[in-house]
């Protein structure tokens, strides 16, 4: 046994030092790789270069580091160039050639590099991906998808949106963002009016990468009928029209707290000087963060002083809804 | 029973239980491997731009009893971190020096009538201030009431639905908070997420982030190092893994408000309270049947002093074993409960036997091997056998833990910093972990004489 422990560890310590001698070897080659392509990258943004040097078959992987790195920080015209160069050192070749590779790393690379050379050939390949249970992979492969024609893509994904939950909103957002507001308004306004009330939530929240405008009429229909908690909550908090704010306040007495908040803070919002006495009630909310919100909500309402916000303080007779005032009067006077 | 097969059953014992935390050790190791390479796979490559908004906004607290000298200099890098929307609750635990004096004046503090909501009932709160300089910045001034009181006002006066709960020790990177945010924005059930502490000492800082990364001159800070490479990467690792960890360090972890307030807050009849409302929120979801995560976060995010005396490094070890010897014994029930899962059969028991009782059995276990084999009641083929397990597991365990972090984030880059620390781990098995297994003995034994 003793025996066996020393080997072990001896062999573990000489791991750790392969390690790091792998680490360095890998560093140097990278820089190498970035001394040589990136001034090839540059002039390609001009006219692609005359002559290019051969990858080896070791530098693949750092090479495609750097280009997709490089893909990364660039937008519009400079990311066609840069493709141009990738078609001619034949990148959607080798990116497909991953994409069959049992190493996570290398399948990752691939899907990445693909969705930025916008290679349509791997369309169906990458559409099964999406549905892969790595939430990196799947997301990857989603973003790609959106990347080649995110019209066609959102079809597709849109019901992966909000049944994903390892798939974080803010990489959703980015992803449907860089698709263009244009592109997404349609097919998420759909999926809003037809969402289960469990996913509706997710959805609304992602209009605001959306022309989020031109989905308030169904939003506003959703609302006139809705009966789970989460949808009016979300609804409410999608109004962005005056229009609306009769409809905001027909739930500032509703039983649900976080129905509530929403109502209020719409109210706030979109509201006008007219709407203060609806604001009143709710400052004696059970609630401290109606009364909050309400409070905001008031004192935030167009041509509504802060001396009348006083007024308002001084004649109310409820103790929790004079404290919350006293409380936002003192934030709006702190800058 | 005569002599002899008392001697007998003892080596037995201590050899067994021996074998079996160290066996313990390289399973739990094996599950780190798997987490961490999963976890790196998503680092730098994956790194898909994220669009900023959607980050839940966040409440620092940081409680204070005279931190008059450290305030300041932490408060003002933490209005630095990279992060969209935070606010920062300093709550002067009734100091008796000048910290809220030295708050008041660098950050124009000033009396702010806010309509307080007592959610978890503590001492009273006297007066509350909000800087005129940042907006983000509030200062609860209450009666003394202990750290884990401290924390529960500033979880009482926080707006957002994460709070980060911070010592006043702590160093922290700019992109500290965005890094302990991810597995809340990656899964929605998740309560709780930890980070990994790093040593600290002589490290470059910079307006009091941590900027470069060095290993320290004392050999005692030194061996803190591989100490938290070994509690870290393949502890917590692993036991995130199964969702059973039930250590998050005291000195940052961010936690979802709402569960902790139903939870019932820190509890202030302890003083691990840190590592008691981690206990109780497993126990608490685990018996509702809550499903729920608890993630540990490897990233270097969070950055300590390490003690460099003997004196400070027993008082710290022995604290810690009371901290969780009183953790775990206020939520016996969850032990063996047949709805707490991993929590109940694997990691309750397995942190009951190694990790609180574990010091005890290690000294007792060295002492009997000693002083027997030097009385001739113990063969030398058994000691020998001994020292293997205890020291050459030991030693294997030190050196998993170096390669973990060598195959994941490389914070030591020279190459002697890593001859450095390859000699470290080989080198702290022979003393250094002796030591600190005795002062936990003795942390141990406090408990159960003074509680």
């Amino acid at each position: 046994m003793g025996v066996a422990i020393v080997g072990i560890t001896l062999l573990l310590l000489v791991q750790t030092i392969l390690l790091r001698m792998q680490l360095i070897m890998r560093q140097r080659r990278e820089q190498r790789l970035a001394e040589l392509w990136q001034p090839l990258f540059a002039q390609s943004m001009t006219a692609l270069p005359q002559s290019l040097p051969p990858i080896g078959k070791s530098d693949w992987d750092s090479f495609l580091k750097l280009w997709n790195s490089t893909q990364e920080s660039l937008t519009g015209e400079a990311k066609h160039k840069l493709n141009q160069l990738a078609w001619a050192c034949g990148v959607n070749h080798v990116a497909q050639r991953l994409l069959s590779q049992k190493s996570m790393r290398a399948r990752l690379m691939a899907v990445i590099t693909l969705g930025h050379l916008q290679e349509k050939n791997a369309w169906a390949r990458l559409k099964s991906i999406a549905n892969d249970p790595h939430p990196l992979l799947s997301l990857a492969a989603a973003r790609a998808l959106v990347q080649i024609d995110a019209k066609a893509a959102l079809v597709d994904l849109l019901p992966l949106f909000t049944s994903r939950h390892d798939w974080p909103l803010n990489k959703i957002a980015s992803m449907i963002s860089e698709a263009g507001a244009d592109a997404v308004t349609g097919p998420l306004t759909q999926a809003v009016e037809t969402a289960a009330p469990e996913d509706f939530p997710r959805l609304v929240r992602l209009l605001n990468v959306a022309h989020s405008e031109q989905a308030l009429p169904a939003i506003r229909r959703i609302l006139q009928s809705a009966t789970d908690d989460r949808v009016i909550s979300s609804c409410l908090q999608a109004l962005t029209d005056p229009e609306d704010v009769g409809l905001a306040r027909t739930y500032t007495r509703h039983p649900s707290w976080f129905v509530r908040v929403q109502a209020v803070s719409a109210v706030g919002r979109i509201g006008s000087r007219e709407d203060r006495d609806a604001l009143i009630a709710p400052l004696s909310d059970s609630v401290w963060w109606v009364r909050y919100r309400a409070a905001q909500a008031l004192a935030g309402l167009p041509q509504v002083t802060l001396d009348e916000v006083r007024q308002i303080r001084d004649k109310i007779g409820d103790r929790f809804a004079k404290d919350i005032l006293t409380q936002v009067i003192a934030e709006k006077q702190t800058p | 029973m005569n002599w002899a097969a008392w001697i007998n059953g003892l080596q037995w014992f201590f050899l067994l239980y021996f074998i079996a935390v160290n066996v313990g050790y390289i399973l739990l190791n094996l599950l780190s491997i798997r987490s961490l390479r999963n976890y790196m796979e998503a680092q730098g490559l994956a790194d898909l731009p994220a669009y900023s908004g959607y980050e839940p906004p966040i409440s620092i607290l940081i409680p204070a009893y005279n931190e008059e000298s450290t305030m300041v200099n932490l408060v003002r890098s933490l209005l630095q971190l990279d992060y969209p929307e935070f606010e920062i609750i300093v709550v002067n635990d009734g100091s008796k020096d000048n910290t809220l004096a030295v708050l008041q004046q660098e950050f124009s503090l000033v009396l702010f009538p806010e309509a307080y909501w007592q959610r978890i009932r503590g001492k009273g709160v006297r007066a509350i201030y909000r800087s005129s300089a940042h907006s983000n910045l509030r200062v609860i001034e209450k009666e003394h009431g202990g750290k884990a009181d401290a924390l529960n006002a500033g979880i009482n006066a926080s707006r957002y639905p994460l709070f980060c709960a911070v010592s006043a020790d702590s160093i922290l990177q700019r992109d500290s908070l965005r890094r302990a945010v991810q597995p809340f924005l990656e899964n929605p059930l998740t309560v709780a997420s930890g980070g990994a502490v790093r040593v600290a000492n002589d490290c470059e800082l910079q307006n009091g982030f941590l900027t470069g990364v060095v290993l320290p001159k004392s050999g005692l800070a030194m061996m803190q190092v591989v100490e938290s490479l070994r509690t870290f990467l393949f502890g917590a690792m692993g036991w995130s893994e199964l969702n059973a960890m039930l250590i998050v360090s005291g000195a940052f972890g961010l936690f979802r408000k709402d569960t902790v307030i139903e939870a019932g807050g820190y509890l202030t009849s302890t003083s691990g309270e840190d590592m008691e409302l981690i206990v109780r929120l497993h126990h608490m979801l685990r018996l509702k049947g809550i499903p729920y995560r608890i993630t540990f976060v490897p990233d270097p995010i969070f950055w300590t002093r390490a003690p460099e005396s003997s004196r400070a490094l027993k008082a710290k070890r022995a604290n810690w074993q009371r901290r969780l010897a009183e953790s775990l014994n206020l939520n016996m029930p969850l032990l063996f409960n047949r709805k707490g899962g991993a929590v109940s059969w694997l990691a309750f028991p397995f942190v009951m036997i190694f990790e609180w009782l574990g010091p005890m059995f290690e000294v007792m276990g060295y002492i009997f091997m000693i002083s027997g084999f030097a009385l001739k009641l113990v063969s030398w083929q058994v000691f020998t056998v001994f020292l293997l397990v205890a020291i050459g597991f030991g030693m294997m365990l030190s050196v998993t833990a170096l390669l973990l972090e060598e195959l994941s984030f490389h914070i030591y880059p020279r190459t002697t910093q890593l001859a450095k620390l390859l000699i470290a781990v080989l080198v702290e098995n022979f003393g250094y972990r002796q030591q600190v297994s005795l002062w936990r003995f003795m942390g141990l034994l406090r408990w159960i004489f003074h509680r």
